[in-house]
């Protein structure tokens, strides 16, 4: 019965937490070679997202051009006194994005990610921009603001950030709208 | 573009968690803390980071980078986009980053981190004399948790390269006591009992084996490592402290039918074969699919013979080898079912919506009897990176697939556009003619003209209102007829009457001398600015007939370019992703096959035991026959 044992005692032997990839393993059967494969598929990778940074940078000529260009982005900065859930946004009085958060959206945020919420063409001229921000605000209620901004399109892309900030002084979330140059 | 967030704001990245440490060791995961974050789109690349989608994250980044609209971040935009590719499986090109980052006059920060994912590449792509190299470059200590892991993965490399007793003399050093540095010592034990020094690689385990901790992930060590005692002092044939070492495996964990197993073996050592046969009927009744389970079918039938109960024993050879059989068969059919597709069909089902989160459900998976043999091979690191590049495969044809739609819309967005210019095109030309001409200005200069003429010459009766025009013009009638009729008559009343309306009329007007002649000034002047804005629009028709080709003409080509790339990549991706699933379907056939080796040594096993005991029985039968013949 000695034989058996060593079924035992080979288990155990190989426990080692790094040496549980079957290729270890002994047996008649020709083992899957997979490094020319991986060295294929990073090729090909490599390739697609070439691809998709042209592709990007032609749909935004295409379909943006900086001309016409308008770009809104979103930030929250520690966001302790308000918890976004939404966002609706209005250029000219018109809809143009109505956004609802995810928490891992949230979590990006929080953690200093910048989203880019819309993007749109519009005319060069004077254009009048309303964000409203609706979540849950100091001690849990339900919370709505709204944030406008005039501002002038001239004939380079135009960027735009809404900023979620907490103000330390008063308690209370501040909602603030900021033109980049 | 210099674009500057509030001071104030803080973003933290973490790439240590996405180089293949799992996640449950979030301790060994860097960060990177940024406390001004200058500009957006950096900050939108950390929005889809934070995400763990590093697909759109990268493509975000690169995108910036050509458009130059990162120059503040530059550098920890190289670090980060290695760590990306390095989560998506590229680890050429992210080596190739860290590389030229490591070797750059750039702050010691990032320098070191560049050269502690290089070690940590090399480690990976077993390169562990180059790893070596790297983490020596390191100078001083890194950050807090990253340090640990540093230090962790020096004493990899050194046993990658079975450098034992400098990684034991390092491991003593560094006084690590993580639960990595007990899977660490764990390793160099096992390392150190294969190689012969027994001793040594007793103590630690034996170390190991007494730590006392309510950390589940630390129980789980410890339990290894009494198992592996226990077993290496079969090995050992010192069956009392196996048995020792054996009885300290907790019950409940996971390796307690390990444990059972070995723990009827080292009796057996000792000849105590009804001792081990108590261990081994407990096994009996567990999963069947555990081999330790199935090993135990057959050391039970062998201890029965052992306290010589051939029949009972026979019995149990034969419901063992029903049993065997029986898993053979299941095995065989999972075979088949893998090679119809339907594992990765499975597997595939259970991924989650995000672009390259892996959350593989163990428990749920185990529930499936091809899962609980495929067990080992799915936690294996060669499966889960080939099961990441099928996903990424997938995933990339996806994007190709969406993208190829797309240029099919621009197209369609290009025909739109070239037609509605052709429309309106006699239109515009018909307004460009008019522009071109300036007819508008030449009146505005005869207006202008005429002012000054007035002022000059005070022609007092040019500034008549359009009443008062009519008025003096009726006068000026009644004037020529008074002129005709004076040779007839007296008209004398008639021509004082004419005087007086005229004097009239002409001294309103010169009592408003100054406000009409404001009047005309403001109103040229409203007309100057509404030429102005004319002129503008003028120019931006005249832009727009120059222009508007622009928004279509050259689209055509590059998209023509870009869709035969995407066409040619399709193709590529569909050709390497059946290749992978082939590969895939041969880790999983190649792992079922070998636990059919074992099992069938076991049914071989089996069956010679029941030929045996067969013979025996026949014999002994033969032998009483002869006695009873005998007189």
């Amino acid at each position: 019965m000695n034989k058996l044992t060593s079924f035992g005692l080979a288990l155990l032997l190989s426990f080692s937490v790094h040496a549980q990839d079957p290729l270890n393993k002994t047996t008649a059967a020709p083992k899957p070679d997979m490094r020319g494969l991986d060295n294929e598929i990073q090729d090909l990778k490599k390739e697609v997202l070439g691809l998709n940074r042209d592709l990007f940078i032609l749909e935004e000529e295409l379909l943006f051009p900086a001309t016409s260009q308008v770009a809104v982005f979103l930030s929250v900065d520690v966001g302790e006194f308000f918890k976004l859930d939404s966002v609706q946004l209005k250029i000219n009085d018109k809809s143009v994005t109505n956004y609802l958060y995810t928490e891992r959206e949230i979590d990006a945020l929080h953690r200093g990610g910048v989203q880019r919420l819309y993007v749109g063409n519009l005319k060069v001229g004077k254009h009048e921009m309303v964000a409203t921000f609706i979540g849950i605000g100091p001690r849990g209620r339900e919370y709505k603001r709204g944030s406008t901004l005039v501002f002038e399109k001239k004939t380079d892309a135009k960027y735009l950030e809404l900023q979620i900030i907490d103000s330390e002084a008063r308690h209370q979330p501040e909602f603030k709208v900021k033109e980049w140059e | 573009m210099r674009l500057l967030l509030s001071a104030s704001m803080t973003a933290c990245i973490t790439i240590g968690a996405l180089l293949g440490v799992p996640s449950t060791h979030a301790a060994t995961a860097e960060k990177i803390v940024w406390h001004e974050l200058r500009d957006l789109d950096f900050g939108n690349t950390l929005y889809y980071f934070f995400q763990r989608e590093y697909f759109t994250s990268i493509v975000n980044l690169t995108v910036a980078q050509h458009k130059q609209t990162i120059p503040h971040h530059k550098q920890e935009a190289e670090l980060l986009l290695g760590g990306m590719y390095l989560s998506f499986g590229m680890h050429r090109l992210s080596g190739e980053i860290f590389d030229r980052l490591a070797d750059k006059d750039i702050p010691l920060r990032i320098r070191n981190r560049a050269w502690f994912y290089l070690a940590k590449i090399r480690y990976q792509r077993n390169l562990y004399p180059e790893a070596e190299q790297a983490i020596k470059r390191i100078e001083g200590a890194l950050p807090d948790e990253q340090e640990q892991e540093r230090r962790l993965l020096f004493a990899n490399i050194l046993l990658a390269q079975k450098h034992y007793q400098e990684a034991d003399a390092y491991l003593q050093e560094t006084r690590d006591t993580s639960s990595w540095s007990y899977y660490l010592r764990y390793n160099l034990a096992v390392s150190l009992i294969k190689q012969g020094n027994i001793d040594r690689g007793h103590e630690i385990l034996s170390t190991i084996g007494s730590i006392k901790t309510h950390d589940k992930e630390l129980q789980a060590v410890r339990d290894q490592a009494n198992l592996a005692l226990g077993y290496s002092y079969i090995q050992q044939e010192q069956p009392q402290p196996a048995i020792e070492y054996l009885r300290k495996v907790r019950l409940k964990g996971h390796l307690s039918n390990k444990a059972l197993l070995g723990l009827g073996w080292a009796y057996d050592q000792q000849k105590e074969y009804k001792k081990a046969l108590a261990p081994w009927l407990e096994l009996n009744k567990r999963n069947v699919l555990d081999s330790a389970v199935q090993e135990s079918y057959l050391a039970t039938a062998y201890a029965l013979g052992k306290l010589n109960k051939d029949a009972r024993a026979l019995a149990h050879y034969k419901s063992t080898i029903e049993i065997y059989e029986g898993e053979l068969s299941r095995l065989e059919d999972t075979i088949i079912n893998i090679s119809g597709g339907k594992f990765i069909r499975e597997i595939m089902d259970k991924q989650t919506r995000n672009e390259m989160g892996w959350f593989w459900e163990m428990e749920e998976a185990s529930k499936e009897a091809e899962n609980h043999y495929l067990v080992n091979l799915l936690a294996s690191h060669t499966f889960q990176e080939s099961l990441k590049n099928y996903r990424d495969m997938k995933l990339l044809k996806g994007n190709l697939e969406t993208w190829s739609h797309n240029m099919e819309v621009y197209n369609t967005i290009l025909e739109t556009r070239r037609l509605a210019y052709q429309e309106r095109l006699p239109v515009i030309q018909q307004n460009t003619t008019r522009i071109k001409s300036g007819d508008l200005h030449r009146q505005r200069d005869l207006l202008k003209a005429e002012y000054k003429r007035i002022l000059l010459t005070d022609d007092l009766l040019a500034l008549a209102s359009s009443k008062e025009k009519k008025h003096l013009k009726k006068l000026s009638r009644v004037e020529q007829r008074l002129e005709k009729l004076t040779k007839h008559r007296n008209v004398d009343k008639a021509r004082d009457k004419h005087r007086l309306t005229l004097g009239v009329i002409k001294w309103d007007i010169a009592s408003q001398y100054g406000p009409r002649t404001w009047n005309i000034k403001k109103g040229l002047t409203h007309l100057d600015k509404a030429l102005e804005k004319n002129d503008q629009h003028a120019e931006a028709i005249l832009t727009a007939e120059k222009k508007a080709p622009a928004s279509y003409e050259g689209y055509g080509d590059r998209i023509q370019a870009l869709s035969s790339r995407i066409n040619d990549l399709l193709g590529k991706t569909t050709s390497t992703l059946d290749k992978q699933e082939q590969l895939l379907k041969s880790l999983a056939i190649y792992e079922l096959r070998s636990q059919q080796d074992r099992i069938s040594s076991y049914l071989t096993h089996a069956q010679f035991s029941v030929a045996q005991i067969q013979d025996r029985a026949s014999h002994d039968e033969q032998e009483a026959e002869q006695q009873e013949i005998k007189p």
